[in-house]
């Protein structure tokens, strides 16, 4: 803790913090706790970047930091050189549409796609580009074609679902950077990207006959994540959060849709199919539990998703596909305070803003304010500290105690409405 | 009859005088003649029937002795009536002999003329005579006043007629007297509280220090004899005697089985005066008919003074053995008359009389039951005879309360056996024994006991005696008391005409003085009652049910018979290694009771019987629980002995819905598997807040739920009552009993769903309990514990598992410690390769890179395409490589790229 903080990462802590978002880089400056259930999905990193496969339920309420979470294990994933996607569900979004939604969130997630160089997402170009080159280099050297180098690299790919296509796509991209023809390279990427929306289009602009549907979506992540092992990266974490979307489908038939694409991730994961793809799924106890419209109504995935049966009185078992986050305790709380503070004070103990007392009494204000739940719902809470020091550090004379007073918390409701449920669509009444 | 016959006379003299004067003489004599002869006639024929009966009944007895006391009893009744008739027609009367009595008191205190040496009486009237009988002698009746003028005309004709049993001349008017005799025991004294007389007449030969007036002694004193002993019928004579128990006699054509009467011409009544009221004479006449259920008689009624058909229905009532319930009681005084006198006066006389006490004592108990309940005035003189006799020689033992006691009947006192009793242990400062308690209770006449003890007496006397133990221990000591214990008798009899006999013994206080201790007794055994209630309202119901299960059921187990209590105990020797799961028939089975129908009260009654010895039985019926049916199972747990109900403590209650919720959720995968029977076992251990014996119950009662599970829906209405605090309570339990398996299903997730709805808690909140518990966490309290508190403790350790967790990220982030890149700076410049370990055309590019602090995108991408290279494949090789050696990336954003100066140092160094 001593080392000094990178000011870049000490801006991207506290910048979204302060705007009350889940910072995208630093995670690890802030991680209070929860060490087994880092070293789990760490673990997890390690087993896809070997090639092998993983699939995880995160599960946490609201505020339990579920996102905090993921993306700690997406920048722990891009530094073990793995290539991220992520993406969050929506209503628009789905892992299994039949109105392009599934198809959407393919192509969000490839627009997401993260490289440890390209954190911010938008690698694809970078990662198709990486495998050319080395590709290329490769032609160099050996003397055959570039193209005779991409096929036979990608051959392996052919036996999966759009196989053939993707190299074709791949080969057609490569084409285009070597007679530079920035349409067909463009084409490629938006046919990678799941944006074709129609057969035809793809046809007629690359000459494939497939295109990524919404039934083809888990194919295509099967694809990408062997090609970008290809492409020199140790494999593909899908990071997808709000899952909970899928609990609000008021359809039936598409949630179990949606819950049978989670099954076949889930069974592939466990048999060793899939080679270097983990999956990382945030979503709410709900969505896990509820017999009704959650995971557990899907039969079948609920019985793999059983916890172990020895796992109890305290004994924990994080070899289950389900982490559980607990929700922040007082002193989780207390903890997390203390890491922003060093954070906000670059890791330098020196300027520190505020002597541990204030933290506590900063603490008591919330909960005299907002009762006693506020660390249960932290987003607001860390908002106010933030700004707090953020007014000490540029009035240096002013006493902390005068300050606590006056600063407002409002309590944190986002999580009310992410539970609401429009009821199922199934018994809507008519009349004639 | 004498006067009926003067009056009669005057009628006819009357009637002649009218008729004379109406019809012609010769008539009238010739009718006057016959009617004369009439008259004549009559008298012959009814002195002849007289004599008839007498020596019918006494065999023994002469015709002429009979007719002889016949007229001389008809003649002294005549004189005890008061005499308006003979001084309002005095002309027609004979000189009569009849003393003017005005101040004859209608009860007189009798004065027996004791002595024995009297002089020849004077003998009564001749028989036949149809004159007015005159009295032989004249008694004063202690009244005091002047004395009567006796008429001494009549010679004493009769030479069989025994001295000593003749009637004494008259008497001076004697004061009446007492006895003053000095001993403590039962000294029976006739006569009011007047001082002493002193000697009557001369004819006393006794010492004039002795009172002449009868006194009977009892005690058990050898030195107690009869003082002045009444005269003995003579055995031989074939007067009076007393027929043995035992011994039947006949008389009128019935034979009178059992005995125990007076039977003769004539018997003295105890005080001297008139006949003795129970004696069945002979020279009476008896009626051919008498029914003896009619009332024939009237207040102290005498065998002499009723009517022929009530003598007959007397004679009916004893031929047919003396028990018929529905008897005129009178003829039952009749007959506890001639008891009393043997008991009382003949056994003063003479004390072997004393053998036949026992077998009178039977009789009057054998009376008691017959009558007792019919009258008051019977139940209260044979008691007390009874007490009479008990009490005979009772102070001689001190320890009498440690005896057997006496049956008696219940009255309107305590019997003063009883009190004796109850005196001497005070005196002694024993425990009363229980047996000796119940009799208090049962004959207290301010204790009135329900139906119960007197349907089901043996039930109430064993119980009695149990709780009596249970309560008082030893048994209740009485404190002592100053009231000195005294027993008067009042003679039932005429022939005692009210006298009393008394009774002291020494010190011996009397207990009923005090009420406290028979409160206590009295609450006993009310208590007992109550319990008896039930069984006793069944056995009024169908007394076939006294010994059936059902009549079993109904009574504390205590007082089951010897085979129900070596089942019990067969049941719960079984019991010994733990709560026993039976169907309710095999139960009941096992008890030794029919299984025909099981009603609800039956399985109540069987689990408070149940109780009553220990066993505790779930469901509990007696708290209100659902009765089960017949094939329903049971559970039946030993329970530790302990006061009152377990069940019925708000804590209770709360914990017993927690289990059943609990087994309703358990049981929502199919069944309660025994993790989770174990965790709910270990679960109701922690309940401290509970009994030990709430929570033995507890365990049975999963038992039960584990064989009988609860369906949420009959939980529902028992959740109402709880407070919400409690409902969140009981919730977030049964989400952690759901992971208690380590497995929750769906089913079971379903199941909480219900639970929390019906508890009234958000629903959703199952997921976070489950979620939470499931995450290690107990879940959060939900409670509004005011103030803010940090835990250190849990800072501490959550600060270790930070610096873990830092320590393993930090090894990930920053990797600083290759010095990887070294080789190719080193490297010449000149040899354009191998920059970062990149290829020539990446290494070109980056150099390119580092020239300048930012490049647009399309200078770049010329670049790269000079170098045959795709510009964003190029500069993920270049960032990636500055990654590695340099852990920061070369260039940042995508149009225009920056160039990283940080990056620019490090390699350039």
């Amino acid at each position: 803790m001593t080392a000094p903080i990178r000011a870049k990462d000490r801006d991207a802590v506290i910048q979204s913090l302060r705007a009350g978002v889940v910072p995208r880089a630093g995670q690890h400056l802030i991680q209070v706790g929860r060490g087994r259930e880092v070293e789990t999905l760490v673990g997890d990193i390690d087993r896809v970047a070997d090639g092998g496969s993983s699939f995880r339920f995160v599960i946490g309420e609201y505020g339990a930091g579920k996102t905090f979470f993921l993306n700690l294990i997406r920048a722990v994933a891009m530094e073990r050189k793995l290539v991220v996607a992520s993406a969050d569900l929506n209503p628009d979004r789905r892992l299994h549409a039949s109105g392009g939604q599934a198809r959407s969130m393919y192509a969000e997630l490839m627009r997401n796609m993260a490289t440890r160089t390209k954190p911010e997402g938008g690698a694809l170009a970078g990662v198709v580009e990486k495998f050319i080159a080395t590709a290329k280099s490769e032609a160099k050297s050996s003397g055959q074609s570039t193209e005779t180098i991409i096929r036979s690299k990608l051959e392996q790919l052919t036996e999966l679902v759009n196989g053939y296509d993707f190299a074709d796509v791949i080969a057609a991209y490569c084409r285009g950077a070597e007679e530079g023809q920035d349409q067909l390279k463009s084409d490629a990427i938006r046919w990678l990207r799941g944006e074709f929306s129609t057969r035809t289009d793809a046809r007629a602009a690359l000459g494939v006959r497939a295109i990524v549907d919404d039934s083809s979506v888990y194919d295509q992540l099967k694809l990408m994540a062997r090609f970008v092992r290809l492409a020199g990266f140790g494999g593909l974490l899908v990071s997808l959060d709000e899952l909970v979307n899928l609990y609000k489908l008021a359809n039936s038939q598409a949630r179990n849709a949606n819950y049978e694409q989670l099954l076949r991730m889930l069974n592939d994961s466990l048999q060793g199919t899939a080679v270097g793809l983990g999956f990382m799924l945030g979503g709410t106890p709900e969505f896990l539990m509820d017999t009704r419209r959650g995971v557990y109504s899907y039969s079948a995935l609920q019985s793999r998703l059983a916890q172990n049966t020895f796992a109890v009185d305290g004994l924990v078992d994080f070899s289950g596909p389900v982490v559980r986050l607990s929700a922040l305790t007082a002193e989780d709380f207390y903890l997390l305070l203390g890491k922003i503070r060093h954070v906000y004070a670059s890791g330098d103990p020196e300027r520190y803003l505020l002597p541990d007392p204030a933290i506590a009494g900063f603490m008591e204000h919330c909960a005299n304010r907002i009762g006693d739940s506020f660390f249960r719902t932290p987003r607001t809470t860390i908002t106010s500290f933030i700004n707090l020091l953020a007014v000490l550090e540029q009035n240096p004379e002013t006493d902390w105690k005068s300050l606590l007073g006056q600063v407002d918390i409002a309590p944190d409701t986002g999580g009310n409405n992410e539970l609401a449920v429009e009821p199922d669509d199934e018994l809507a009444s008519f009349k004639l | 009859m004498a006067r009926k016959k003067s009056n009669a006379g005057l009628w006819w003299i009357a009637g002649i005088i009218v008729v004379i004067a109406m019809v012609p003489r010769e008539v009238w004599i010739g009718l006057g003649v016959l009617g004369a002869i009439a008259i004549a006639a009559y008298v012959v024929i009814k002195w002849q029937a007289g004599s008839r009966a007498a020596s019918k009944a006494g065999p023994t007895d002469q015709p002429t002795l009979a007719e002889l006391m016949s007229s001389q009893t008809q003649s002294r009744g005549r004189t005890q009536q008061p005499p308006p008739r003979p001084t309002a027609n005095p002309g027609r009367s004979t000189p009569s002999a009849l003393p003017a009595q005005p101040a004859t008191p209608p009860m007189p205190k009798f004065v027996l003329p004791v002595d024995r040496a009297i002089p020849p009486p004077p003998a009564p009237k001749p028989l036949a005579s149809d004159d007015k009988p005159r009295p032989s002698s004249v008694f004063s009746y202690g009244s005091g006043t002047s004395p009567a003028a006796p008429t001494q005309s009549a010679t004493p004709p009769v030479p069989m007629l025994p001295a000593d049993r003749a009637i004494p001349p008259p008497l001076a008017p004697k004061p009446l007297a007492t006895t003053h005799k000095p001993q403590p025991n039962s000294t029976f004294s006739y006569g009011s509280g007047t001082p002493p007389a002193t000697t009557g007449p001369s004819h006393t030969q006794r010492s004039p220090a002795e009172p002449e007036f009868y006194s009977a002694q009892m005690g058990t004193q050898a030195t107690s004899e009869p003082i002045f002993p009444i005269p003995k019928p003579a055995a031989d004579s074939g007067e009076a005697h007393w027929v043995l128990p035992g011994e039947t006699v006949s008389i009128a054509g019935l034979d009178l089985p059992g005995g125990m009467l007076y039977v003769g011409a004539r018997l003295k009544a105890a005080n001297g005066a008139g006949s003795e009221p129970s004696l069945i004479s002979g020279l009476l006449h008896i009626a051919a008919t008498g029914d003896f259920r009619e009332q024939h008689t009237s207040y102290w009624p005498s065998y002499g003074d009723i009517s022929p058909q009530a003598r007959r229905a007397y004679l009916n009532w004893l031929a047919e053995g003396r028990s018929h319930p529905d008897c005129d009681i009178g003829l039952v005084f009749l007959f506890f008359y001639g008891l009393e006198r043997r008991i009382i006066l003949d056994t003063s006389k003479d004390p072997s009389i004393k053998c036949e006490w026992p077998a009178i004592a039977d009789e009057l108990r054998r009376l008691l039951a017959i009558y007792g309940e019919r009258s008051g005035s019977f139940l209260r003189y044979a008691g007390e005879m009874l007490n009479w006799i008990e009490l005979d020689g009772a102070s001689a033992n001190s320890k009498r309360y440690l005896e057997p006691i006496p049956s008696f009947p219940r009255s309107y006192e305590l019997p003063a056996y009883l009190k004796l009793m109850l005196g001497q242990s005070s005196v002694d400062r024993a425990p009363i024994p229980a047996e000796l308690a119940l009799a208090w209770v049962r004959l207290n006449p301010e204790t009135s006991l329900r139906t119960a003890a007197t349907r089901c007496p043996e039930e109430f006397e064993r119980l009695f005696v149990q709780r009596y133990r249970e309560v008082l221990g030893r048994g209740l000591v009485l404190p002592k008391n100053r009231t000195k214990l005294k027993f008067v008798y009042r003679a039932a009899s005429s022939g005692f005409q009210g006298a009393t006999a008394s009774m002291g013994f020494d010190d011996v206080p009397d207990v009923t003085a005090m009420t406290a201790p028979i409160r206590t007794l009295t609450e006993i055994a009310n208590q007992c009652t109550d319990e008896l209630g039930a069984f006793s309202r069944l056995v009024g119901k169908d007394p076939a049910a006294r010994t059936s299960l059902d009549g079993l059921l109904q009574l504390p187990a205590t007082l089951w018979p010897a085979e129900a209590q070596r089942r019990i105990e067969t049941l719960k020797s079984t019991m010994q290694a733990g709560a026993l799961t039976r169907r309710l028939d095999e139960v009941i089975d096992i008890l030794g009771g029919s299984s025909q129908s099981v009603s609800k009260d039956r399985v109540r009654a069987l689990a408070r019987a149940l109780q009553d010895v220990g066993i505790g039985m779930e469901p509990d019926v007696l708290t209100g629980a659902r009765a089960p049916n017949a094939t329903d199972p049971v559970v039946l747990f030993a329970m530790s002995p302990g006061e009152g109900a377990v069940s019925d403590t708000d804590a209770y209650r709360t914990a017993a819905l927690t289990l059943q919720l609990a087994s309703a959720v358990a049981q929502a995968d199919g069944e309660i598997s025994d993790q989770e029977a174990s965790h709910l076992r270990r679960e109701i251990e922690l309940w401290s807040h509970l009994t030990p014996r709430s929570r033995e119950r507890l365990h049975a009662h999963l038992t039960w739920l584990t064989v009988a599970p609860m369906t949420l829906a009959s939980l529902k209405k028992k959740l109402e009552p709880l407070e919400h605090q409690a409902k969140q309570a009981v919730a977030t339990f049964m989400a952690t009993l759901a992971q208690a398996d380590g497995i929750v299903s769906p089913d079971e997730v379903r199941f909480l769903e219900k639970v929390y709805k019906a508890l009234g808690v958000e629903p959703k909140q199952v997921f976070s309990d489950i979620h939470a518990i499931g995450a290690g966490n107990a879940p959060a309290p939900r409670t509004a514990t005011k103030g803010f508190r940090l835990d250190a403790a849990r800072i501490a350790e959550l600060e270790k598992d930070t610096a873990r967790v830092s320590a393993l990220l930090s090894e990930i982030f920053t990797e600083e410690a290759v010095p990887a890149p070294a080789p190719p700076v080193e490297t010449e410049p000149t040899k354009e390769a191998g920059l970062l370990g990149l290829d020539e055309a990446h290494s070109a590019l980056m150099r390119l890179m580092l020239s300048r602090p930012q490049w647009t995108r399309f200078e770049l991408e010329d670049a790269a395409t000079d170098l045959e290279l795709m510009l964003d494949g190029a500069l993920e090789q270049v960032n990636e490589a500055c990654f590695d050696a340099h852990d920061i990336p070369l260039s940042e954003g995508e149009d225009p790229i920056d160039i990283n100066p940080e990056a620019v140092e490090k390699i350039e160094s």
